[in-house]
């Protein structure tokens, strides 16, 4: 059987991660105003950051953005209405990840019958500061699930 | 022997007393098999009242039942929980944060393979909200782990702070300087944290209107 093709997504592209309700930066309020860093914990067990290459749809960014979402909606990631996709440039949040001497490969692996999968690979949750860093800088962008359908 | 009125305690006495120290006296996580002995149940003991005597102590059992039911008896075991130290805590603030609770603990927005948060990380928060006085009420969230997440937004400037079990937090201070993201971390028991704070100015987060 031939073997998906594994590549590494170009530095200047954007990629996203689903958040789920509950790890959005939320006011007193209940708005949404951002990601928590939590949302770039991995979960017992992982081996590396799920994501989706954003910049591999056609059109503008809100077609991408819809066309992303309809992608997870599909796929047996199931994505809530309530959640939200951080959007980060790669350069960005390699660079990030440098900062704490963290030299992630950033790679398109089209699976799990999502087309635009990617794995954030070489990479570690076990310093508070830098999640905090991509969840408040490089990988900061916060689009809501509903927003991306709108 | 009948439990001392908790109001007129002092207030570190109230802390123990009402949610209690390690191992608390009024709550306790356990597993327990259910008399069904085919479940595995944890079983979370709270007080109707603070002080009240044992015999008319509530008893809340969370099952391996389904997530929606699993979530609605904890979702009711962390309002009691609360109500216990609503002297601490203004009627709005209290209700607010109940509202938080109801919506981010609906099963429209839990995802089934997060844990169901612990009553044990919910208590770490409740002694760190009292220990810092009063303050806004911070936008809240879970991690994957399911412990609790208090957050606080001024501007650029975060302050997040992750409820462990057993009285230990770690808090997270973001903002620019010098047009540079820096971030600041620490682990520490909950009541040092307003004295670890205090090099950032936490007014600008933490007060009130």
């Amino acid at each position: 059987m031939a073997r998906a093709s594994v590549t590494n997504v170009p530095d200047d592209h954007h990629i996203l991660r689903y958040a789920s309700p509950v790890r959005l930066r939320r006011d007193a309020a209940n708005n949404v105003i951002g990601v928590l860093a939590a949302a770039f914990q991995l979960r017992p067990g992982e081996a590396y950051l799920s994501a989706g290459w954003l910049d591999m749809y056609g059109g503008n960014r809100d077609e991408r953005l819809r066309q992303a979402a309809a992608a997870y909606d599909a796929s047996p990631l199931h994505i809530k209405p309530n959640g939200a996709f951080a959007v980060g440039q790669v350069s960005a949040i390699k660079t990030a990840g440098e900062r704490f001497k963290q030299k992630f490969r950033i790679v398109h692996e089209p699976s799990k019958g999502l087309g635009s999968y990617v794995a954030v690979r070489q990479y570690r949750d076990d310093e508070a500061e830098l999640l905090a860093l991509l969840a408040d800088d490089a990988w900061a962008e916060c689009v809501t699930v509903a927003a991306c359908k709108a | 022997m009948t439990a001392p009125a908790v109001a007129s305690l002092p207030l570190r006495r109230q802390f123990q007393t009402v949610i209690g120290e390690t191992p608390p006296d009024l709550i306790r996580n356990s597993p327990q098999t259910s008399s069904a002995g085919n479940l595995t149940a944890e079983k979370v003991r709270v007080s109707a009242k603070p002080g009240v005597a044992r015999s008319q102590r509530n008893w809340v059992f969370v099952g391996n039942d389904d997530m929606e039911r699993q979530l609605a008896n904890q979702l009711v075991a962390l309002k009691v929980l609360t109500s216990q130290v609503a002297m601490h805590l203004t009627n709005e603030w209290r209700q607010g944060f109940f509202s938080q609770l109801d919506f981010l603990m609906s099963p429209d927005n839990w995802e089934e393979v997060d844990p169901i948060p612990g009553i044990a990380s919910f208590n770490t928060a409740l002694r760190l909200v009292i220990h810092m006085g009063h303050i806004k009420r911070p936008g809240l969230g879970f991690t994957p782990e399911g412990h609790i997440i208090l957050a606080w937004t001024a501007g650029d400037d975060r302050l997040t702070i992750e409820c462990f079990p057993g009285d230990d937090v770690r808090w997270v201070v973001s903002h620019t300087v010098q047009g540079e993201r820096e971030a600041s971390a620490g682990k520490a028991k909950a009541a040092r944290v307003p004295a670890l704070l205090a090099p950032y100015g936490p007014e600008k987060w933490l007060a009130l209107q």
